[in-house]
């Protein structure tokens, strides 16, 4: 036990430090003399997108929480139509990266797009209804594509632990409304917070999507910082607000977590779900058709349709391996990130220091950068390696998945730390007392317990870092091609439809590894 | 205890992955180049193949931003690990002058057929494309009377001018022109003026503002000729419909976005770098980036497809491209004070 607590925190706090050195350019900006173009930033940029960016988090949490809390809930305790169907299908839009969707969106509402020339070959037509403003879109978006990390975390503890308490509820005559508000939210309030915290970290990194619409957001500012005032002080301070914003958000997790406590029930009751009748049935499945549609239909068809007719038309040499090489990055560094963030959830639930507290923050610090940025500190961090040890650590696959591997440990690291808190202590403690050492409680007994939430790590990770572009753009051997890069070949070019054969191979790779952690879900179920 | 040890020995096996790669010998004759290009297209895909093909040089390619090649450029300047640099847009050029990125390129060859202010000592650009401004033809087909980019702040376009954002490096690239030729105060001027005359706030890409021109939202889009050459081929019928219907004025002073190549300093196959610049300034692949992607030759000696014919004559605006990345700074500034989003 013990000399598991020590390697644990010495693996965590060799692992921050690395973290840290790498994050440490962008602080460092702080302590050097501020440069002219700061002035501008500070007075004109910093307020505008400070404002923009928190309406567009603020809003995006709420639709998110409301989609993702709503849909979780009439899944565990309801019995409709389709129920099977739906519950399952909820999960895919998560395969489809936002800004994919942000494309395929304002194609369909565009004046080439199907809505409009239906209607203008119908005679109705006024252009000025598509006129949407950016930050609407911008929030529909990402509502779209990232509502599954609420719904997945809520819905596992509903599914938990709602049995034993709305079978009492219902005998002593509360309403639907009463049970959601009374017992099912203050349930899931833990797993709903996390869910919550991944969505705001997902929108604070995007650059794809905000660019292309047009949501002055930190991201965009630290490019325009960057590349346009050429003045990397400015936009490595800028990352250095965001940083402390997004560690705001985490303590605020923290207390916010810490104030509801998780109340386990020893035995965990099934919940007898209630047939819905009559208008009520026929609003709630329509609900989900209507969800399901515009997550996962729209952009679906659209990208089909697209992969039809542009099928003669793009660079099919490297497809082989490009989908070898996305298949291999997002395994390598999938499983070293299930690893590392089980080593560090081991270690910060055994450990209550502040130390451990602030070891899991900054396992989620690199989760909010935005990709680019993150892509120019690693390869920073790697050229002072190499000029220091006079190695050339620049040109390997080595710098990439390490750089992935900060980036997306955080969401890793978050899911494995819910299975911990999930199953607590007491299997160990119990398997102690029965004489094992606390590694075989740790392996043999708690790890099957574990297994839904490292599945669903395993997942979400995968596809994130599938999908996930400006790392590895920037920090890629030469001649090295993903799936990713070859979308960003296209759409970068504004070739849209070319794009779409590419973004449906990523698409489906996600589909392909979501369904192992949905079929273990539902087993339980 | 057996996993703990797995799992340590998967992951130094990762580190492993971070060792040393055997740079290549530079006494062997070279038969490599390795290239940072911010071009990301087919056709230079396939030119680059054979190009390989032809003279039996491996071209190792790593694709990404102009900008971002260039902070890693900076970064690995005392020990290169690219022999050539091939981007987009011109505003990199400034900065990696000043910083001494690049080594001398001969373009003597071609000399009479390239104009001088398309090609420096350590550069030389191998394709354009003109940014212009759109209408639609069966709103107005006599053409409208617009001559010159600066025409578009008068009264008479209010609520009719449609634009990308400012965050976008084509525009930032067009206002920087403006300050260079004209001075800050009609740049300003020229920012302030088009602002008020938006039709919406600027969203979209180039694309998009032609297909805003044609529903009618404004009559007047700023674009790039690139982008009306892919929607003329595009795969899409309502694409290729909107763009049967956008008229084309080339202003007097045209504004020319360059595609140039450099080769680096101390580079290990400065040589090879050499060969591939000057495949790609052939008259035969100068007719090729015209054809297959829509740009615009660089020399002067090729002859103009009937599509960009189709657009009319035009002359180029007298643009130093080495000093154009030093007003970028001042053009975003520009931007934001005249509150062009």
């Amino acid at each position: 036990m013990k000399k598991v607590a020590t390697f644990s925190t010495i693996f965590s706090t060799i692992w921050i430090v690395s973290i840290l050195f790498v994050l440490s350019e962008s602080f460092s900006r702080f302590f050097v003399k501020a440069s002219d173009t700061w002035q501008h930033v500070v007075s004109v940029t910093l307020p505008n997108i400070t404002s923009s960016t928190l309406i567009l988090v603020i809003g995006t949490m709420l639709l998110t929480g409301v989609l993702g809390v709503l849909s979780a809930y009439f899944v565990v305790t309801f019995e409709f139509k389709f129920r099977r169907w739906i519950r399952f299908l909820l999960y895919f839009p998560l395969a489809i990266p936002p800004y994919i969707f942000a494309y395929v969106l304002t194609h369909f509402l565009g004046y080439t797009g199907f809505l409009q020339t239906t209607l203008r070959s119908l005679g109705l037509f006024k252009p000025e209804w598509f006129e949407w403003n950016a930050m609407v879109l911008g929030m529909i978006v990402f509502s779209m594509t990232l509502y599954p990390y609420v719904y997945i975390s809520t819905k596992s503890f509903l599914e938990r632990f709602m049995g034993n308490y709305v079978e009492t509820a219902r005998t002593l005559g509360s309403r639907s409304t009463g049970i959601f508000f009374k017992i099912a939210l203050p349930l899931a309030m833990n797993a709903f917070i996390g869910g919550m915290v991944l969505v705001a970290l997902e929108v604070l990194g995007d650059y794809g999507t905000v660019v292309y619409l047009n949501i002055p957001t930190f991201s965009i500012a630290i490019f325009r910082s960057w590349f346009a005032l050429r003045d990397f002080d400015s936009a490595l301070r800028l990352a250095g607000f965001l940083l402390i914003i997004v560690f705001i958000i985490l303590i605020i997790e923290h207390i916010l977590r810490k104030n509801t406590k998780q109340v386990m029930p020893a035995n965990v009751r099934p919940l007898k779900r209630k047939q819905l009748k009559g208008i009520k049935h026929v609003a709630l499945v329509s609900y989900f058709i209507l969800i399901l549609f515009f997550a996962l239909g729209l952009p679906l068809l659209h990208l089909i349709g697209w992969a039809f007719i542009t099928f003669n038309r793009i660079y099919w040499n490297d497809f082989g391996s490009q989908l070898f090489n996305t298949m291999f990055l997002g395994l390598v560094v999938t499983s070293a990130i299930v690893m590392i963030g089980f080593v560090i959830g081991n270690y910060t639930r055994l450990k209550h220091t502040p130390w451990s507290v602030v070891v899991s923050k900054i396992t989620l610090l690199g989760y909010s950068i935005p990709g680019s940025v993150m892509a120019i500190l690693v390869l920073f961090a790697f050229i002072t390696l190499s000029q220091q040890f006079n190695l050339l650590l620049t040109t390997g696959l080595g710098m990439l998945m390490y750089g992935l591997i900060i980036r997306y440990l955080g969401l890793g690291y978050q899911n494995i730390e819910w299975g911990f808190k999930k199953i607590g202590l007491k299997n160990n403690e119990i398997s102690q007392t029965l004489g094992k050492t606390y590694l075989q409680g740790l392996f043999q007994i708690e790890v099957p317990l574990l297994k839904s939430s490292l599945l669903a790590a395993f997942a979400l990770v995968f596809i994130d870092v599938i999908k996930e572009l400006p790392l590895t753009l920037n920090l890629r051997p030469f001649n090295y091609h993903t799936l990713a890069t070859q979308v960003y070949r296209y759409a970068g070019d504004e070739r849209l439809f070319e794009a779409a054969i590419p973004s449906l191979a990523i698409i489906f790779i996600s589909m392909v590894f979501l369904y192992p952690v949905i079929a273990s879900v539902n087993k339980e179920d | 205890m057996k996993k703990i040890i797995l799992v340590l020995f998967t992951f130094v096996l990762f580190l492993a992955g971070c060792a040393p790669t055997t740079p290549t010998d530079p006494n062997e004759e070279s038969k490599v180049l390795n290239v940072y290009s911010a071009r990301h297209y087919d056709l230079d895909k396939t030119m680059i193949a054979s190009f390989e093909a032809e003279t039996g040089i491996k071209v190792n390619v790593i694709e990404g931003s102009g900008n971002e090649l260039l902070e890693r450029m900076i970064r690995e300047s005392s020990n290169p690990q690219a022999d050539l640099f091939l981007t987009v847009g011109a505003e990199t050029l400034y900065t990696a002058l000043n910083e001494d990125l690049f080594a001398p390129v001969n373009v003597s060859s071609i000399q009479d057929v390239l104009n001088d202010q398309f090609y420096g000592e350590n550069w030389v650009a191998y394709t354009k494309r003109a940014r212009v401004i759109v209408y639609n033809k069966e709103k107005y087909p006599e053409g409208l009377d617009i001559d010159s980019y600066y025409d578009l702040v008068d009264e008479q376009y209010a609520n009719q001018i449609l634009v990308r954002s400012s965050t976008n490096s084509y525009n930032i690239a067009l206002l920087a022109s403006f300050i260079l030729n004209d001075g800050s105060q009609k740049a300003r001027e020229w920012a302030q003026g088009v602002a008020n005359n938006f039709a919406r706030r600027p969203t979209g890409n180039d694309r998009a503002q032609a297909a805003a021109v044609v529903a009618g939202l404004g009559d007047l889009g700023i674009m790039n000729t690139y982008y009306l050459g892919l929607m003329i081929n595009s795969a899409d019928q309502a694409e290729r419909e909107v763009a049967s219907k956008i008229g084309v004025i080339l202003p007097e002073n045209t504004h020319l976005n360059i595609s140039y190549a450099a080769i680096l300093k101390n580079a290990t196959n400065a040589a090879n770098a050499q060969k591939l610049i000057d495949y790609f300034l052939t008259a035969e692949n100068q007719a090729l980036f015209m054809n297959g992607n829509g740009e615009f030759p660089v020399r002067s000696d090729i002859a103009l497809n009937d599509q960009i014919q189709s657009w009319g004559s035009f002359t180029p605006a007298p643009i130093d491209y080495e000093k154009l990345g030093r007003e970028y700074a001042a053009a975003l500034m520009m931007f934001d004070a005249v509150k062009w989003e």
